[in-house]
This record gives structure tokens, sequence and C-alpha cells, in this order.
């Protein structure tokens, strides 16, 4: 027998930023208690809005499975003297209350054994689950829990109710001190705050008609219909944010649409501006029209029905209004005063604690990004540079970013331009911060391009030399995300650049710290190129070479991707492992490359294989310097027939000391001659 | 409904709730949790119901009179309820009821807000409730003060009340909210917010409130060794104040705010245990058991 299950955890208003994620949790380990538990169940669903958990299971068994039970007993071989029971069978009928006729024999790996077969019947689901749910319960993760009533209870937010029903009876169990019943609560203003439900199909259907909108996927749908006909009926179109979307469906118990307007004067103020400020304050959709203007309009979730005397309206414009007000008096009076007065305002900003205020690190950075537009090659004018990073920061100062930190960068941009800055100037201040992870894009512009990497640099070099090192998990200066910053923008626009040049003309790092940032770079590299879909031994290879410079990383990665599932290449490849082991093996024996002269002295595939080597090998270092990486390995390739024909007939091991180190060196000058590419060895060859 | 009507509504409201109706902290503090009403009595065992209004300064918050929503002093309607009854959202939306908002006809909604007041060591979790879009109340489930855990909790409401007003009253400037039926707000307090403003970011001796801060602080260290903790808290509020008025001023370094608050905090944190310690001398005599056998006793 079976019937549905349902437990509702009735709380005071949880974070909506946990419930996406603890609904799934919830979901898996629901799943993973009710199979622990030989429960058997047809589908496991969870619910959930601010004020609940929900887990609703159809067919949930009445009982535990009976199982199955084997209890083995003495060995047959001991079991019987003379064909009659012996006393240790009889014992072990007697201990196990089984009379003696109801013993077997057993196969099993030690032998055989006497013993019998039980049914052990399962305890009900509801016994079960009443002792398991607090704890499954207690073990949900959430962003931030605390105490309210007893100091060993800690959950997201005051526990305050407790549905849960099988069939249509109660699992009595105790949450938190709260016992379970058949009585959940609805919308806070609009329902009832104690109503009786007799099942699943009972409570959805009284919560609606108290309010609440339990399932998710329902509310979801309710609130994009209806921001798609308001946006349709104000000819516009929404400006998507699903974060913000996710967020306001869990807020809202019964989320509604409305739609409001703001004075068209506001419009003054930039797009980046208005759209935040509806967001990050009010969280409101913004709109724009099909010409991609922003309208005076805003879509806002409310938590009721409706808006019949557009009360609800009238309080949500009036909000936004002082919040643009506010706005728009920052913007004004943050341009009472330039960027350049600005510039002494950083020493009142602390950076970090060890490194000192934003003036300090304005000052750095100055000479910093001189180098990386060396390095990069950007070509930036040098005095435009100065400006750039001499501003780059002031916006840390202005109102508007005081306001909306999110904006820092944004602003600044804003303000340059309307300063009468170059778009060369203004760009690249306002897209300092860009990429925003992997999935962003760069800064287009040379010098935003310097700037952002100028930026990312001085912090990662600052916070290594003063000791300020990721470990584990700990990263609360973002150095991974600031390096992989600096590794996406150099891929983004196959940019040259040398780290190692880099810390030299900073002077800043000593030689042990320089090195373990060398690592730390590499590891973060080994991350975006992972990211990227390049396989881990293709970048083990290539960076076994060299990674110092990311753009060139990716240019030998790319090349060994293209070539590597050729059946020349899988082979040759698998060769140069060979070569690897010889070359390990014979690290003493003082083979040295003077010795590989005498081709007369060889034997034929010997030296076919030395004249090969002998052509190609000032090719490749052609092409190598050219990037040509492609060409160069499918040289290699070409190559494989030569080198297998060595390895069947050549003995490199030779008893004659003289004859073996020539041919140590000469398979050690044909892995050389790629190891300006990657090391071949690297690349596993499956079977 | 005018601002004093507001505040009536309010106070008669908790009072009926069982709160003992305290008057504001006669100290300067930035919020209605620095009150000892909220910031002792949260320590300990002991149970506790009170509200009361606390001005509440800013010095940075200050615009001369100038902006429409901002001064630097407001007033907040503060609200503890020690141990926080299971229906405590509930009475809290009666409250609102009792300043003559029809529920049903608005969007009320609890964010996730949680509070920390580092300077003394506290922290509380909880949300701002928003009604259309307006912030008008945090609500806080104290978790940490001083530095110490608490048990039971301390249900905090706090009504940020010109804002409120504000919003009744459908005006768009602080200084038109009708104090009464004959008096603006502005006409009330601007002044006020001018000479203050003009104040802390002008007028105010640096070096004398440095000095002053010294002097506070070492007054605290005396108290503290004479026993004396509620002269001593209230020293420390001082401290708290002269550094906000000497950060509204411009004065206070990156590296100095980082220090000056080290050294609010120490002394805040052995105030509160030794609060603590002075309570369970005395025995608790607010726990309920307690108060019985006194009364017996006489």
């Amino acid at each position: 027998m079976s019937k549905e299950f349902l437990l509702e955890v009735g709380c005071e208003e949880i974070p909506a930023r946990s419930m996406g994620p603890v609904l799934e949790e919830l979901k898996r380990k629901f799943e993973e208690l009710l199979d622990a538990s030989k429960l058997d169940f047809g589908n496991v669903e969870t619910l959930g809005s601010a004020r609940r958990l929900v887990v609703h299971v159809d067919d949930l068994a009445d009982m535990q499975t009976t199982e199955t039970v084997t209890t083995l007993g003495p060995p047959e071989k001991i079991a019987f003297k003379d064909g009659d029971p012996s006393p240790a069978l009889k014992g072990f009928a007697k201990k196990s209350r089984v009379v003696l006729d109801a013993l077997e024999v057993f196969e099993t790996e030690r032998g055989k054994y006497m013993g019998f077969r039980s049914e052990v019947e399962g305890k009900p689901a509801a016994e079960v689950l009443a002792g398991a749910i607090p704890d499954l319960v207690r073990s949900l993760t959430f962003h931030k829990t605390m105490f309210w009533a007893q100091s060993n209870q800690r959950f997201a937010r005051p526990i305050r109710w407790v549905v849960a029903l099988h069939g249509s009876t109660i699992v009595e169990l105790e949450l938190y001190g709260i016992r379970s019943g058949s009585e959940t609560a609805g919308h806070r203003v609009i329902g009832g705050q104690s109503v009786p439900v007799t099942g699943f199909e009972d409570y959805l259907e009284k919560l609606e008609a108290n309010g609440v909108l339990v399932s998710q996927t329902k509310r979801q749908e309710k609130v994009e219909a209806e921001l798609e006909a308001a946006a349709k009926n104000l000819n516009g179109q929404i400006i998507a944010d699903d974060a913000m979307l996710q967020e306001v469906l869990y807020i809202n118990e019964y989320p509604t649409v409305i739609a409001g307007t703001f004075e068209e004067r506001f419009l003054l103020l930039p797009r980046e501006v208005l759209i935040t400020v509806m967001r990050e304050h009010q969280k409101y959709f913004a709109l724009e029209s099909s010409e991609g203007v922003l309208l005076a309009n805003f879509l806002a979730v409310i938590n009721t029905r409706g808006d019949q005397k557009g009360l609800i309206r009238k309080g949500h414009e009036r909000v936004l209004r002082a919040r643009l007000s506010d706005a728009l008096f920052f913007w004004d009076v943050d341009g009472k005063q330039t960027l350049e007065e600005r510039v002494g305002m950083l020493e009142a900003i602390v950076f970090h604690k060890a490194l000192g205020t934003y003036k300090d690190k304005v000052d750095r950075m100055v000479s910093l990004a001189a180098s990386v537009n060396e390095l990069t090659g950007a070509g930036v004018d040098a005095e435009v540079l100065e400006r750039i990073v001499r501003w780059a920061k002031t916006d840390l100062t202005t109102d508007l970013v005081g306001e909306f930190p999110g904006l820092q960068g944004v602003v600044g941009g804003l303000y340059a331009r309307r300063e009468g800055a170059s778009e060369e100037i203004s760009s690249a201040i306002y897209d300092q911060y860009r990429p925003q992870g992997l999935d962003d894009s760069s800064p287009a512009s040379g010098s935003g391009i310097v700037l952002a990497l100028t930026d990312r640099l001085d912090t990662v070099f600052g916070c290594f030399s003063v000791g300020l090192i990721p470990t584990g998990s700990e990263d609360p200066l973002g150095l991974r995300r600031h390096t992989q910053g600096v590794i996406k923008i150099l891929l983004d626009h196959r940019l040259g650049f040398s780290l190692r040049a880099a810390i030299e003309a900073d002077g800043r790092m000593a030689g042990d710290v320089a090195d373990s940032l060398e690592t730390f770079y590499g590891d973060r590299m080994r991350h975006v190129l992972g990211r990227m879909g390049f396989a881990y031994d293709e970048i083990n290879a290539v960076m076994a070479t060299d990674s110092d410079n990311p753009a060139n990383v990716l240019d030998r990665v790319e090349a060994l991707h293209a070539i590597r599932e050729s059946p020349d290449f899988l082979l040759i490849a698998a060769a140069f492992k060979r070569i690897k082991n010889i070359l390990k093996q014979s690290d003493d024996s003082g083979a040295s490359s003077e010795a590989a002269a005498d081709t007369a002295a060889m034997e034929p595939e010997e030296s076919v294989l030395a004249e090969r080597i002998a052509a190609i090998e000032p090719q490749v270092e052609l092409w190598a310097q050219a990037g040509e990486y492609s060409q160069a390995l499918e040289a290699l390739a070409e190559l494989r027939s030569t080198v297998d024909d060595f390895f069947e007939k050549i003995l490199v091991m030779h008893d004659d000391a003289a004859i073996r180190e020539r041919r140590i060196s000469l398979l050690k000058r044909l892995f050389d001659t790629f190891l300006q590419i990657a090391d071949i060895s690297e690349v596993v060859v499956s079977n | 409904m005018n601002f004093q009507e507001l505040i009536q509504s309010l106070m008669d409201f908790w009072g009926r709730q069982g709160c003992i109706l305290q008057q504001p902290y006669d100290v300067e503090v930035g919020a209605g949790t620095m009150h000892p009403e909220t910031f002792l009595r949260a320590l300990g065992p002991e149970p506790y119901r009170v509200a009361y209004i606390q001005p509440s300064r800013r010095p940075v918050d200050g615009r001369y009179g100038e902006n429409p929503n901002r001064l630097e002093k407001h007033h907040q309607l503060q609200v503890i309820l020690k141990p926080p009854p299971a229906d405590i959202q509930m009475v809290y939306l009666e409250s609102l009821t009792a300043m003559g908002i029809r529920l049903d006809e608005h969007d009320i909604k609890f964010e996730e807000d949680n509070w920390e007041w580092p300077m003394g060591g506290a922290t509380g979790v909880g949300w701002q409730v928003m009604l259309d879009g307006q912030e008008i109340t945090q609500f806080t489930y104290f978790q940490q003060i001083g530095g110490l855990e608490l048990m039971p909790i301390s249900g905090e409401i706090t009504y940020g009340l010109e804002r409120i007003a504000m919003y009744l009253n459908d005006v768009e400037n602080v200084f038109d909210v009708p104090w009464n039926d004959h008096i603006s707000y502005g006409e009330v307090r601007h002044r006020d917010e001018f000479e203050f403003s003009k104040y802390y970011f002008e007028i105010a001796d640096i070096e004398r409130y440095f000095r002053l801060f010294d002097e506070f602080e070492a007054e605290v260290q005396r108290l503290m060794a004479a026993d004396l903790v509620l002269p001593a808290y209230e020293n420390c509020l001082k401290c708290s104040h002269i550094f906000n008025i000497l950060d509204a001023r411009g004065a206070v370094s990156a590296t100095e705010r980082v220090h000056i608050i080290a050294r609010v905090r120490k002394l805040l944190s052995r105030v509160a245990l030794s609060y603590l310690e002075s309570r369970e001398k005395a025995g608790f005599p607010l726990l309920d058991g307690n108060r019985e056998a006194e009364i017996s006793d006489e």
C-alpha cells in the first residue's frame, strides 16, 4: 500500500538567495533518505516560497520493504555427526529460535554452511520519517543561520509550524520544538493564518485561495507572462535580469506585476545609472524601446493579488522618484569636482592595510602601466595612459559610487566623458573591471586593455609581495579571479605578454615569491584553458615548455589540439614517451650532442633518422619563431615511420658506450627540437 | 496622521503589548540600539519588553537641510521583545494597522537584511520591511552584543518615523511632514539640520575632539575600575559620537578609522561583560521565578 506524502516546514521569511539551492538540496536529501530507509516511492518534488519549504512524494509506501535475511550457523561439515544434528547445530537452532527442520544448507564463498532465511518486517513509514526528518531539515545549507528560541536550534529563520501528512494521516514528529499537524498558514496579509488541509491537492488549492502560490514554477510562469504582457502594453521590451527574476519569485508568495512610470526629466541620467537605481534598491525591471532607448517606465513585482485602488503603484512611483532624485542630485554634485581634483582624495580611501591607500595603488599603477603598455605592444600614448591610470579610481570618491558600488568604473567613465575627455580615456575607465568572469568580454581598446591588466597585476603583485597568497579555499582578495581576468584579456586579444618581464620591471617581488606567483599564474592558466575546452594533457604538454606568455601557450595548445587525434601523431607521442624514459635513465651517462656527428658509422635506420633530424631542426626553429606550430607538429607526425623503424631495428642501450651515447644524443636532439613547442611525451595515448 | 499622532499611536500600541514605555536616552547616539535599554538589556537571561523613541544622530548624513530625504538627526521608534513571541511578525503588522494602514490594500514584503554594528561587537539577522517599495522598518533578531552570544534572543523592531510619516502624509520632502496640525517638521527642525550640518562638516574642532575622545576613553577605564558599569557605558557612547563627528569632519584617516573602531569595541565588550556579571551577582532580579520570590519575601 502507498499514499502521497506532504511535508511543509513553515518559517518566517527565508532569504530569497538561499531558496533555489536549498530546494534542490532538500529534494536530493529526501530521495536519499527514502532510499536508505527502504521506503518505496514514486516521485519526490520540492516546492517553496518565502515562508515554506515543501516536500511532496507521490506513492510513498506505508511500510518499509520486507527484507529476506539469511542467518548462517555452523559449517555443514560440523553440523552433523553420523547423520544426526551436532550440538553446535542444535545450539544454533535454539539460539535463533527456529526448529531444526527449518535449517538448510547455504553455499557461501567460504564453503557450505547451515542456516535459515527469515523475513524481517519493515517499520511503518510514519515512524521512520518521524525519526529522520528532523535531522534532514537541520542538515540543510543556508548562507546564514540564526538562533531564535533555544541555544541548540539554528536555521535560516524561525520555524513556526510543520505540516506532515501521509495520505490524510498526520505523521507525528517534532521539529525544533514544533509538533507537526495538518494546519498551514496562508499569505500574511491576504490569507488565513490557520488553514486545515487534508492532502497535497487540497493543500495547493487552499493555499491558492489563501494567497499563496506554493509552486515556484507556477509563480515563474505567472510573473513571466505578466511581465511580457505589461511590456507589450507599454510598447517596450524588458531588459532581462534572471538573477533578479529568481529573487522576486522567492520574496513574493503571490507575485503580481504592476507597471509604473517616472518623470521624463530623469532620463537625463545615463541608462546604466537608471537601470541600477531601479534594480539595486527597488528590484524593478527596466524597459527599453525596440530601438534600445530606455523608457520612463518600470515593472514591479508585488506581493498580493492586485492593486485595485492604485495605491501600491503610487507608493512605488513615489519611492523611485525619491531614489532617482538622489541619483540626479549625486550626478550633479559629483560634477562640481573634476576627476583630476579627486585624485588627491584617494589618500583617504584604504585599498588594503598592508598595501596602503588607493592613492598609493594608483602611484604604483602609473609605472606598472608603462611596462604593461610596452610589454603588450599596445602602443598607448604615454601621457594619455598616465592620465587614465590617475583617474581610474577617482570615482570611488563620488557620491554616486558611494550609493551604487556596483557602478564603479562605469561612473568614472561616464564622468570622464561628461568632462569632455576623449573616448580613449573614458572607455578605458568605463571598462576597467571587465571581464567580470570568464563568460564576460574583455575591454576592446588598447588603453582599456592596459588599464584592466595593470589594475589586476598591481593587486596580485602587491598581495604576493606582502605575503597575502591564497591558500586552499581562502582567497579573500579574489586573486584567482584577478589573475584569470589577466589571462582572459591576453587570450581574448592574443596579446603577447611576458609575466616574468613584468615581474622584473615591477621589482617588488623577491625570487621565491616570483616563483610562487608563476606557479599560481600557471594554475589559473590551466583553469582558463580547461574552461575553453582543451584537455588537461594538451595543456600540460605545452605548459611544460613554457607558460610565461598565455597567448603563445594558446597558439601552441591549439596546434596540438588540432593534430593530437591523428594516428601518426599518437604513435609519435607514444614514441616520445619512450624517448623521455630513455633520456631520464641516461641522465648521468653524459650523453652529449657532439657525439652525433659520424653518420658513416651508423646503422641505416639510425643514419636516416639523423639526416631527417638534421634537415628538420632549422625548419622547426623557423616555424616556432613564426608561430607556425601546426606546420611543425605536422612535420613531426611525418617522422612517424622513420622513428618506428629506428626503434624496431636499433638497440639504443648498446654495450659500447660510444655507440650508446651517440644514439641517446640523437634521440635527445629529436626531443629537444620539439620541446620549444611542447613536451610531446605528456600527450596521453590511450590504447 | 501627523508626526506626533504617529508616535502616539505606536507607543500606545506597544504599551498595550506589555512594553515599558521608556524615554529617549539623553546622550547622543547613532541609533536606538545604543540606548542601554537595548544594548545592555539584551544581555543575559532576564526577559524584557520596552518601547521608546530615540533621536538618532548621524553626522555624515547631514545635508544642511537641503536634501528632502536625508537628515543628520532622525527619530527611531525602537521596540525590544525579549524573548520574541512566536507571532512577533503578525503583532508587528497589527502595529501598521494601528497607524491607519489597511494592509490588504498594500504590498508588504520582508526582505533579507542582516544588521551589524562592528563597534558594538553586535550582529543580528532579520529583514527590512517594505511597504509599497518603501523601507519602513528594520526587524532584527539579535545574535551577539558586545561580542557575547545571546540567549534568550531579543526581537528588535525599529521604525524609521520620518519615512513612515512622509509616506502616510504623501509628502516628498521630510520638512513638509506635519508635526501636528499647525506646524511642520521643517518649521520645528530645519534650523537644527542646518546648524548641525555646518558644525559637523565645517566647524567642529578636530583637535579638541581627538583630545575629548582620549579623555572619555580614559574615563571609561576609570569607571570600570570603580565598578560603575552604567556610567562607563555612557562614556563609551560619548566616544562613539565623537568618532562620528570626526568622521564627518573628514579628520579620520582610513588607518585611524580601523584603530578607533577597535578601541571603542574593546571598551564596549568589557562593559557588556561587566554588565552581565553585575546582573548575575544581583541574581538576575527580573527572571520570572526570582521576581515572585522577591515579592513574597516582602
